[in-house]
């Protein structure tokens, strides 16, 4: 295991706003060797389990383990593709339907591998990041979120 | 030994715990042997799936447990 710290946190308390995309997007326009950006958004989704609605989602992690893992993620990408940059961010608590949960950005120069890159991202982070997550109901009841 | 063990997600709801610390006579033992024990703790969590960290590292059944380390009882992980 690397012993590296990682760098900044990935985890923003609540859903991420269209204003926080927004402002990440804008903070690139400086960076004037990018090309090509993608941007993936994960939405909560109101699934019906059992005849009950999903309202929210409330997530949980290991947060220094996931921290640790969003790193590797990130190093890996870097070392398999082309990328300027690329940011990870994940909510933690409470989020509700409708509301993003996920948002991954990368950036490079041409556009090919931004759409490769992207889809590697996210398929990493939802197999190997240590987050856990609380569909509640609208009765209140709750089940525990399992990716598939 | 004193290790620490962490819970989440579903299994801290069995447990009704995030976090205790056991002392055992071994110096060390395995993560086969942990899981034994503390499914005789709670016996509801032989009826879930769940995967142990040592140290923040994925574990298998052989990995050797020691003093002072830190094991983390996860859940499916639900991320994105």
């Amino acid at each position: 295991m690397s012993t590296d710290k990682p760098k900044k946190s990935s985890f923003i308390q609540g859903q991420i706003t269209s204003e926080f995309i927004g402002n990440s997007i804008a903070k690139h326009q400086s960076k004037t060797t990018i090309g090509a950006h993608n941007i993936f958004l994960g939405q909560v989704r109101a699934d019906v389990i059992e005849g009950k609605t999903v309202t929210a989602i409330e997530y949980t992690s290991y947060e220094e383990m996931a921290e640790q893992t969003f790193y590797e993620i990130r190093e890996s990408a870097f070392a398999k593709y082309e990328l300027s940059c690329l940011h990870i961010y994940h909510s933690l608590g409470l989020v509700k339907t409708g509301e993003i949960c996920l948002f991954v950005f990368v950036s490079a120069p041409r556009r090919k591998v931004v759409y490769e890159a992207l889809e590697f991202l996210v398929e990493e982070i939802k197999e190997k990041t240590a987050i856990f997550g609380k569909e509640i109901f609208d009765d209140e009841s709750y089940t525990w979120k399992k990716n598939t | 030994m004193t290790i620490t063990l962490k819970y989440f997600g579903s299994l801290a709801d069995i447990t009704k715990l995030r976090e205790e610390q056991f002392t055992f006579d071994e110096e060390t033992i395995s993560v086969s042997a942990l899981k034994s024990k503390v499914e005789g703790s709670y016996q509801n969590i032989q009826n879930t799936t769940y995967t142990i960290a040592v140290n923040q590292t994925m574990s298998d059944s052989q990995t050797k447990i020691k003093d002072q380390d830190v094991i983390a009882f996860l859940p499916p992980f639900a991320g994105g």
